[in-house]
């Protein structure tokens, strides 16, 4: 494996780590504040739903510096 | 082989898999049945209809599933990305609006070469509009969250439900079968949580709850219900994206061919009795097709979702990670199919009785 | 005589049985493919895609056993 493969390789890892972190970090930290402040699912649940907006809008935005990173004409679709 | 392993790195990443592995297993399932089940946590309750979104009603006379939450939410990402993408439209496009262009000329590209240039232009925006959604909903289904943090239905309904489907259909003196119905247990009694690490060991049935009566302090048992559920996983989801295609299809098949012509295959008096039942036989694939669209998306997601659970419970941390790979592949070949499944039939219904031949 | 419920004897061979003809059917599709493929390597792209395509038909067939199997043991 040379470098630059393996540094993609790192880079998609930590995309995912980053995605995982920030639904799991977002519903916790709703959780928590739930227990807390004890106002019902409410606060869990925009948790959760801020946690996913800023989990896809952050792997968009590293993916598509990773793709362009690539300076590879890729094809990006994944359609089949 | 022994270069392989003779490599350093190689050999430690070798060795940090293998012990992942291993504990995982231990704590999994099967390390359960020899007391070592400290990752495990109970069989999700899968069923197939949907579940309400909370518990209680918010608007009078209907039920928010949470199917219906994650649809809203599907919609709302694909607003963002078609507003981040035609923000600043430009004639030499970059960012968001580059990769969406690949996107769609690819497709675009695909539709011509089975349509024709004229007629894709026309059917293009409901097959990608299908296309996205259905690809964006079977994406998120399998983001953390979806299925996992939920609220907790308290075991007194749920004995309550059980008594009440006893008495509806056994003979009288049937007892619910409190023995069949395992609770789950979660820390705090806040009514809404996740399932924690080690909580396999927590099950209890109903049977002892009613016996002892309660499960302790600080401590609730009952059913978890998730509060998101990947959206094509409820059969009224893909219905109604089949219905609209199909009516679609059929609309297009009437605009194209008038009233009569597109009425005209399928009660076929011209070409005598044999072409009569012909028709008929077209009419009830029509039928068909409504259903095979409905079943072929909704088997292949909740399939995968009773797939993801399962594995999940077998194997805690790592046994996900080849079936999430799954999940994306199918969840991409089933938006690919049924869109172009879509345009295959609207490409019959629109060409005329006895087929044409140019493309 | 049988201990327990019948119905998981029901769920087994409904999707059992069930994955049998696609099995076989996106074999025989996925043979031919890399047959023609291999006659005519520059079709390439229409072939694969094509295939795709066939073999989620066939895969759908499957996927209808699966519901009646979970359907029975679920519902």
């Amino acid at each position: 494996m040379d470098a630059s493969k393996m540094a993609t390789v790192l880079r998609l890892v930590g995309i995912g780590w980053y995605v995982g972190l920030c639904i799991g970090g977002g519903s916790y930290g709703g959780l928590m504040l739930d227990r807390q402040f004890d106002t019902g699912p409410l606060l869990t649940f925009l948790g959760l739903a801020v946690g996913i907006v800023i989990a896809i809008a952050g792997m968009l935005k590293m993916l598509m510096a990773v793709l362009s990173g690539n300076s590879e004409p890729e094809n990006t679709d994944g359609a089949h | 082989m022994s270069g392989l392993l003779g490599n350093p790195k190689i050999l430690a990443i070798l060795i940090i898999a293998g012990l992942v592995f291993l504990i995982s297993l231990a704590g999994g399932a099967l390390g359960n049945a020899f007391g070592l089940g400290f990752l495990s946590s109970p069989l999700a309750a899968i069923q197939i209809p949907a579940e309400p979104f909370l518990p209680g009603e918010l608007f009078p006379g209907f039920t928010v599933m949470n199917t219906m939450v994650t649809a809203w939410l599907s919609i709302l990402v694909l607003a963002i990305i078609s507003y981040t993408a035609t923000r600043n439209i430009s004639e030499v496009p970059r960012g968001m609006q580059n990769l969406i262009e690949v996107f769609i000329e690819f497709f675009l590209n695909l539709a011509a070469s089975i349509a024709g240039p004229e007629r894709a232009k026309r059917f293009f925006p409901l097959i990608m509009t299908v296309f996205l959604y259905v690809m964006i909903s079977n994406w998120m289904g399998i983001l953390p969250g979806y299925g996992t943090i939920g609220w907790i239905e308290p075991a007194e309904e749920l004995i309550h439900h059980a008594e009440e489907a006893a008495a509806h259909d056994g003979s009288e003196g049937a007892h619910p079968d409190l023995e069949g119905i395992e609770l789950q247990v979660f820390e705090g009694d806040a009514g809404f949580g996740y399932l924690a690490f080690g909580s396999l060991k927590d099950q209890i049935t109903a049977e002892e709850y009613e016996h002892d009566g309660g499960v302790g302090e600080g401590k609730s048992a009952g059913l978890l219900i998730p509060f998101l559920r990947s959206a094509n996983t409820d059969i009224n989801t893909t219905l109604a994206i089949a219905l609209v295609a199909m009516f679609m299809v059929h609309f297009w098949g009437f605009s194209a061919l008038g009233f009569m012509g597109h009425m005209g295959k399928f009660i076929n008096f011209k070409e005598g009795p044999i072409g009569f039942f012909v028709g008929i036989l077209e009419a009830i694939s029509e039928v068909a097709r409504i259903i095979s669209f409905t079943f072929r998306l909704f088997g292949n997601i909740f399939a995968g979702e009773v797939l993801l659970v399962a594995m999940g419970f077998l194997l805690p941390l790592i046994g996900i990670i080849p079936f999430l790979g799954l999940e994306l592949f199918v969840g991409v070949i089933q938006g690919f199919i049924f869109a172009m499944l879509i345009l295959v039939f609207a490409v019959m219904a629109t060409t005329k009785h006895g087929g044409e031949e140019h493309h | 005589m049988i201990e327990g419920d019948i119905s998981s004897i029901g769920a087994g061979l409904a999707i059992g049985l069930g994955a049998l003809g696609p099995g076989l059917g996106i074999g025989i599709l996925a043979a031919k493919a890399m047959e023609s493929l291999g006659r005519n390597p520059e079709a390439a792209g229409p072939i694969q895609q094509n295939m795709i395509l066939a073999i989620a038909f066939a895969e759908a067939i499957a996927i209808y056993a699966l519901v009646v199997a979970v359907i029975i043991k679920f519902v």
